[in-house]
């Protein structure tokens, strides 16, 4: 192999500060909010965190696929998921903290004593302690197989060992079926169970869509955003950005497809423990949050990302992705606050302000890991493949 | 009217890459080249424009998915209303999924049918086949004959240069490209 230079990364110091600014900010506003709105600020604060263990989770998958598949042409901006993976124990634990702090205040089945008699195996399921041995139980998988896979990878850019490639192909593999799993059980506890009348079998594979697509518009951000500040700069061709948009483009199908299908089954059978979710959220204000939440995840992104010029111009790409990464945080703000704000308010302003901490949180732990490894795997065998990519 | 061709054929896609870059800086114009598999890079370096096909598909995309959705309407909602389980007559999530198929089922089969028509591959047509080594193991360039800069002597002496295994040159009739007679295949 050729002498590669390889690019290492280091943030400009005003973004920490400014960062670090933010989060003060947040942080204020989010005591002032837990006094008194308690119960928005902690479905706030779930919000942001899991907005933020979306992109993790999100950036495992893009990993996982690129390994899977064998693709040749993402491996040179590989290290991108991987800092946006390396953020997730920390996100895990926020979201942990939350669910254990503020479980009585989030879930109305908590003090439901509705019911005089209640099956034995619901009341198990109720309980807190099984709640969050969930919870748990679902992180640790995730966070073992983020761990492993990872290690692989960092220990391949000492060794060239291609033996860790095929074993990070397995765990790839099982990785993505585990999520499958894993992921619905997280999504019914967490966000369906904050309308706990409501049903909906597809809302483990809705959020998937949603963070799936987020996190392919933030690799897409970071990526520019890096070779604008000079990095990756012999590295990122046009070619790439175009395979980045047809990603983005081909998730944002696959989120207005599933968007589309959950509607459509709960709009066809229209029964009441199906529709009360759509009733809540598509009448008032909450109807307006609906078409701009559609309108940023899905129809603008789609009509503009048809055309190859837009998949292979990084102003353009840019513009669209940060659309996306927008139109996502509403997405989760459309599942998770009407259910506690009620049907009259649009926007709640204490569900909003823990964002202000929990995203710059999300890009000081992926900043660090940037800056923690070699900005490419420098001896995956795929490199050569990625970097002639045309 | 007969024009000149002027064929080189390339035993590696590099060369083939190379002597079409070092071409189009002496001036030259290409017929066409033929590969036996996609070659990256080479559309781009043979200055072809890119091709209109997508408009096609987006426009036979719109057409069948607007006439899907006004033919739905017309029909559950003007002509022949049905009552479905108390929903209104234009029940517009109802009519997505077969909007759906047909801009899909329209855009894809007016893609092929563009497609097919501006190459005139006609199922059937016996191909007009320039030179069989394309379909095996060669990298083959055509350049015909446009202007008054079109010199056989120079032309082969770039394509030596990026190793041509081979250079030749014929007559093109009537713009159209020669045909092989099915005896001489085997010899190319």
């Amino acid at each position: 192999m050729t002498t590669l230079q390889l690019p290492t990364f280091a943030p400009r110091p005003g973004l920490l500060t400014r960062l670090r600014l933010l989060i003060a900010l947040g942080v204020i506003g989010t005591l002032v909010g837990l006094i008194f709105a308690p119960k928005t600020t902690l479905g706030g604060l779930l919000l942001g965190a899991c907005y933020n263990l979306g992109m993790g989770l999100g950036a495992m998958v893009i990993i996982a696929l690129s390994y899977i598949t064998k693709a040749g042409w993402s491996t040179a901006l590989r290290r991108i998921p991987e800092s946006m993976a390396a953020t997730l124990p920390l996100t895990c634990l926020i979201i942990l903290i939350v669910l254990a702090a503020g479980f009585h205040q989030l879930y109305p089945w908590f003090n439901s004593h509705e019911h005089g008699h209640v099956d034995p195996s619901l009341a198990l399921w109720r309980k807190p302690a099984f709640f969050l041995a969930r919870a748990a139980g679902c992180m640790i998988i995730w966070l073992l197989f983020t761990h492993a896979i990872l290690r692989n990878s960092r220990k391949q850019d000492q060794s060239g060992d291609v033996r860790l490639t095929h074993r990070n192909v397995g765990l790839s593999g099982v990785f993505l079926m585990v999520l499958a799993l894993t992921l619905s059980l997280a999504t019914f506890d967490w966000f369906m169970s904050l309308q706990p009348h409501w049903i909906s079998t597809m809302l483990g594979v809705y959020h998937f869509a949603g963070l799936f697509q987020a996190s392919i518009a933030a690799m897409i951000v970071i990526t520019i955003l890096l070779q604008r500040a000079g990095f990756l700069q012999q590295i990122v061709k046009p070619a790439h950005l175009h395979d980045l948009g047809k990603y983005l483009f081909c998730f944002t199908t696959f989120w207005g497809y599933i968007w589309y299908s959950q509607y459509m089954l709960i709009w066809y059978s229209n029964i009441p423990e199906e529709t009360s979710y759509f009733i809540l959220r598509h009448n008032g204000p909450w109807l307006a949050v609906a078409y701009v939440s559609v309108a940023l995840n899905w129809a603008i992104p789609f009509f503009g990302l048809l055309s190859s010029t837009t998949k292979r111009n990084d102003r353009l790409l840019f513009k669209l992705a940060v659309l996306v990464l927008i139109g996502h945080w509403i997405d989760l703000y459309s599942i998770i606050v009407p259910s506690m704000a009620g049907p009259s308010t649009m926007i709640d302003l204490w569900s909003v302000l823990p964002s202000l901490i929990l995203l710059p949180i999300f890009i000081l732990g992926m900043l660090r890991a940037l800056r923690g490894s070699p900005l490419m795997p420098a001896r995956d065998p795929m490199l050569v493949e990625s970097l002639h990519h045309h | 009217m007969s024009r000149q061709l002027f064929i080189a054929a390339f035993k590696h896609e590099d060369d083939l890459l190379h002597a079409v870059a070092d071409l189009r800086q002496a001036g030259y114009v290409f017929k066409d080249a033929y590969t036996p598999y996609p070659v990256h890079g080479l559309p781009e370096a043979m200055g072809i424009r890119p091709s209109r096909l997508p408009w096609v598909c987006f426009l036979c995309g719109l057409t069948g998915g607007l006439l899907a959705l006004i033919g739905q309407y017309y029909l559950s909602a003007v002509e022949w209303p049905i009552n479905v389980g108390g929903k209104p007559w234009n029940s517009s999530p109802a009519f997505i999924p077969i909007t759906f198929e047909l801009t899909v089922l329209s855009a894809g089969l007016g893609s092929l049918a563009a497609f097919l028509w501006r190459y005139k591959l006609i199922p059937g047509r016996q191909p007009p086949v320039l030179e069989t080594g394309a379909n095996d193991d060669q990298f083959v360039l055509a350049i015909p004959e446009h202007n008054a800069t079109f010199n056989p002597q120079e032309l082969k002496l770039i394509c030596n240069r990026h190793h041509a295994i081979r250079t030749e040159q014929r007559i093109e009739p009537d713009g159209q490209a020669q045909s092989i007679p099915a005896q001489q295949r085997g010899a190319a």
